[in-house]
């Protein structure tokens, strides 16, 4: 028997197809399904008439594609007492995410550096604390900074939920920027202090032109996660600062007499457009935001 | 007549990238075959394709008289070495030793005699309750070892083991290997990067260089007669001189460099013989005397002494040979000084001579 | 006179790091010390400071819908984080074998990740809506008794929100385990195969070992997302049918805002930071405080 193969036997071995093979690829392309088929259904849902989305064909492509629902969604479907569609919650979010991501980010930035590099006493257990906030429940401290924020006068204003947010996201963005710093060698930073430069000078001139694509990451990280809060917009939000994922929910549960499952799904794409925007735009960023941030949870 | 491997027409490409070229080595029963060669020369690779970790894109693997080109690594034969040690970290010695014969179905008995002879032979035996955390680099690499004389197989592969280990470590694993294979005389194919690893360890060295074959010859012969100029730059440290001349021929053919005449009369022209021109003449600096001993060599010069460079055992001088670099060793108990003037000889017929291509003349 | 030096040395450092302070001390000790506090009082809709002991507790414990809220809890966690974890592994395992369009799949299993649990919660309301719905669908190709309406039932309920909630969470694992698996040392996969271990084998005894790191760690952060539940479950059952979804993020939320009793709410706040505590205390020391020391 060897020898009859030993005469063939050269070369790359014949590929076949494996069973396994197929049973590999055959795995991924049903959990691809899986993954997929709500994105898909959401979107074909929005582009159907409501009588058409009535006929019970989940999964059907519409018949005449339809945009009404998405004008509506935006511009006047009822969000509780008022029937304005969702853009006011769009135009919050926007301010509440840009205002709140660069704050965060400069304040994470400023104490990733200082907790590497200038280590005063304390500074572990103060990152510790710090990190151990990260996951303590919101709602273990949601109640003590209404009280706080009653007494200041800033509850429902922007600048308390933008407070809020740089408050949560501080450990996430503090951890990615310490990890960061930590990897670059101290020798950089030595040199800059013989050379004579202080606390400041060597952030601005040294540190940050050398953080630009971890800033991204850490830009990205909180700008997908403060656009998906609901939480924290709900209560701290006031009736000014609603953000786009309140709204929603508010479209979807306010529904006097006909319940429309079109303009429902409309105002979700819509909602879910900016981070899945930055998500396949971003890729590589997005993985190692995750990576770098998976505390968050 | 059966060889322990033996490599037919072999050639490995990745897309467009050849890695090996069309590759021939036959490799004795018993014999310890080391294959050198810089990092990238496809060395690594062709161990690989001989474990049946790669699968090579024409041409066969034979391995003790059967052709195992498309078969899987675990039956063809071999046992492997890596650099990494490749132990799994989560079991103990003894079941790293013993987790692959358990899998095949062998019975308890026979690997337990097994375990006991592989541990008896490298002396880990203390070592067998441990996980490989708990281990030096230097035992690690022992277990690894162990892993592959539990397979009790004819041909045993090491690619790079001993990388990862400091100076001191590396040159004791190397005395065992090298006992290991005299108790054991199986065929045993090393890869390595270190030319001393090579040297010591070595009954015949397959020097590689872009994926080609450079040379196959005793560690002696590769040493002093390279076969190219790459050899020639790659074995010895410090390297070889490497002087541009000219080659004339005449009644007394000489290379001639500068103003200076080299007799060639002492030289041993290869098979391809004499081409008169440009050539590069090769002078080992261990093979360069100074003082009166060069002048009784067929050649001797004056040189200025530009560096000394002490090393312990010996001492390297760097100067100048009719404006070229030239380098020799001399012994550490000597009183030159930079900027003397030094004779120094040495006889042709030592020499390498190459033409311009980098072929040996 | 050198204690003085040291202490101006780094000056700007301490005061860049005061926001730092703040929140570290001022929100994350001291709001949760005040959080347990106001748990031991009779607070209703504004803080009052009159201790009276541990009877919020035996009130919180003796309530149908805090009860139900920790039993769903525990649901929803242990199918949550186990789905997450056999699912994630195994696509991060396909998607390791070497395969054709690599970025392709990962991007389509992570992409739900990159979406917040309200719009999740919202869409699988949809899939799941029990007249309109995959029900309705199967239903209609001919398979009458079909069964696909979780949401419309006290029972099946919280099962709707796992497999939202998986949908949603997967990708994260399956994006640390192939990390995971991706920083194995390459011999060892070669050291296997010239040993003979079946690829099954190989990954049960030798790679899951070897990952346990990544899974401890992925199990601690969807841990942490299981007891932060909450946008989830308000977009896609509102906690219904009935109190049958409720889950102790909510429990709080609500009691402090419109059900007006914010003792309760902290006693349940402070009920849910205790796990936290004990999960992610002696992680956290471990892989931030000692790590940061040696």
């Amino acid at each position: 028997m060897t020898q009859t193969q030993n005469a063939v036997a050269r070369g790359r071995k014949p590929k076949k197809m494996s069973p396994a093979r197929y049973g590999l690829y055959g795995l991924l392309v049903i959990s691809a399904t899986f993954f997929l088929t709500p994105l898909y259904v959401m979107i074909v849902t929005s582009l159907k008439t409501l009588d058409e989305v009535r006929l019970g064909k989940l999964f059907a492509l519409p018949e005449t594609v339809t945009f009404d629902a998405w004008i509506k969604a935006w511009s006047s479907a009822c969000t509780g007492v008022t029937c304005e569609g969702i853009s006011p919650g769009f135009v919050n979010s926007v301010q509440i995410t840009v205002v709140s991501v660069i704050i965060s980010v400069m304040l994470g930035a400023v104490n990733g550096y200082a907790l590497s590099f200038w280590r005063y006493r304390g500074a572990n257990v103060l990152f510790g604390i710090l990190v151990m906030g990260a996951f303590v429940p919101f709602q273990a401290v949601i109640y003590p900074l209404i009280v706080f924020q009653r007494e200041i006068g800033i509850f429902g204003s922007l600048a308390g939920i933008v407070m809020v947010h740089c408050i949560f996201g501080m450990p996430i963005i503090t951890l990615i920027f310490r990890n960061y710093f930590a990897s670059l060698p101290e020798e950089l930073f030595k040199a800059a202090r013989i050379d004579g430069a202080g606390f400041w000078q060597i952030f601005v001139r040294i540190m940050m032109p050398m953080s630009v694509p971890i800033t991204a990451v850490a830009v990205i990280l909180q700008t997908t996660g403060i656009w998906n809060d609901y939480l924290l917009g709900l209560v701290f939000g006031g009736r000014d600062n609603q953000p786009m994922t309140v709204q929603l929910n508010n479209i979807v549960t306010t529904s006097y007499g006909v319940r429309e499952y079109n303009v429902n799904m409309a105002a979700t794409i819509l909602t879910a457009a900016v981070p899945l925007a930055i998500y396949f735009l971003s890729g590589r960023f997005f993985v190692k935001g995750i990576a770098a941030g998976a505390v968050k949870g | 007549m059966t060889h322990g491997v033996s490599i037919r027409d072999l050639s490995l490409s990745f897309g467009s990238l050849s890695v090996i070229d069309t590759l021939n080595i036959d490799i004795q029963e018993g014999e310890f075959l080391v294959l050198l060669g810089p990092s990238g020369c496809g060395k690594s690779t062709l161990l690989n394709v001989i474990a049946g970790l790669l699968e090579a894109s024409d041409g066969e693997v034979w391995i003790s008289g059967r052709n195992v080109t498309w078969e899987e690594p675990k039956d063809r034969g071999i046992g492997m070495v890596f650099q990494s040690y490749a132990l799994y970290p989560q079991m103990t010695v003894e079941k790293n030793l013993s987790f692959g014969l358990q899998v095949s179905g062998m019975a308890k008995a026979e690997i337990a005699k097994r375990v006991a002879r592989a541990a008896e032979v490298l002396q880990i035996e203390p070592l067998l309750k441990r996980r490989p955390a708990e281990l030096s680099g230097g035992q690690r690499q022992r277990v690894a070892i162990g892993r592959a004389l539990v397979r009790d197989v004819d041909v045993f592969l090491f690619d790079e083991p001993l990388s990862n280990l400091d100076a001191k470590l590396r040159a004791e694993l190397r005395v065992e290997i090298k006992r290991l294979h005299q108790k054991l005389s199986n065929t045993m194919i090393y890869v390595t990067h270190d030319q001393i690893e090579a040297m010591t360890l070595a009954d015949r060295i397959a020097i590689m260089k872009g994926g080609v074959l450079q040379q196959l010859d005793t560690p002696q012969t590769i040493y002093s007669r390279p076969a190219n100029r790459f050899v020639a730059g790659f074995i010895g440290s410090p390297g070889m001189n490497f002087l541009n001349v000219e080659l004339v021929e005449g009644e007394h053919p000489v290379f001639m460099i500068g103003s200076t005449f080299i007799p060639a009369t002492g030289y041993s022209f290869d098979s391809k013989g004499f081409k008169a021109g440009p050539v590069t003449f090769g002078v080992r600096p261990e093979h360069v005397a100074t003082g009166e001993a060069a002048e009784k060599l067929p050649f001797s010069i004056d040189v200025p002494i530009e560096v000394i460079e002490p090393m312990g055992a010996d001492t390297l001088v760097w100067s100048r040979f009719e404006g070229q670099e030239f380098t020799f060793r001399i012994d550490s108990e000597h009183d030159f000084r930079v900027g003397d003037q030094v004779r120094i000889g040495f006889d042709p017929a030592r020499a390498s001579v190459f033409d311009p291509n980098g072929d040996r003349l | 006179m050198k204690r003085k030096t040291r202490m101006w040395s780094n000056l700007s450092a301490k005061i860049a790091s005061i926001p730092m302070l703040i929140t570290a001390v001022g929100v994350f000790i001291l709001c949760v010390a005040y959080s347990i506090a106001l748990s031991f009082t009779p607070s209703r809709y504004f803080p009052k400071f009159d201790f009276i002991g541990f009877d919020q507790y035996i009130r919180l414990w003796t309530t149908d819908r805090w009860t139900i809220s920790v039993y769903n809890l525990l649901i929803f966690g242990v199918l949550f984080i186990g789905f997450c974890l056999v699912i994630g592994f195994i696509l991060a395992v396909l998607i390791d074998r070497n395969i054709r369009m690599e970025g392709v799949f990962r991007t389509i299993f992570l992409y739900p990740y990159a979406l917040s649990f309200v719009v999740t919660g919202l869409i699988w309301q949809w899939m799941m809506d029990p007249a309109l719905g995959i029900q309705n669908v199967v239903r209609n190709l001919g398979w009458e008794s079909f069964n696909f309406a979780p949401l419309t039932s006290t029972e099946y309920a919280i099962y709707g929100v796992v497999i939202a909630a998986v949908w949603q969470g997967t990708g994260l694992i399956m994006c640390l385990m192939l990390a995971g698996l991706r920083g194995i040392d390459r011999e060892i996969w070669k050291a296997a195969r010239v040993d003979g271990i079946p690829l099954w084998r190989t990954y049960v005894f030798i790679i899951i070992p070897m990952i346990r790191p990544v899974i401890v760690t992925a199990v601690v952060l969807k841990a942490i997302s299981v007891v932060r539940v909450y946008d989830l479950v308000v977009a896609q059952t509102g906690g219904g049918p009935g109190i049958a979804t409720e889950v102790p993020a909510k429990f709080v939320i609500d009691h402090f805002t419109e059900r007006g009793n914010v003792a309760i709410a902290m006693a349940a706040a402070t009920m849910m930071l205790l796990p936290v505590l004990l999960l992610v205390g002696p992680w956290v020391y471990n892989e931030y405080v000692r790590r940061a020391r040696a």
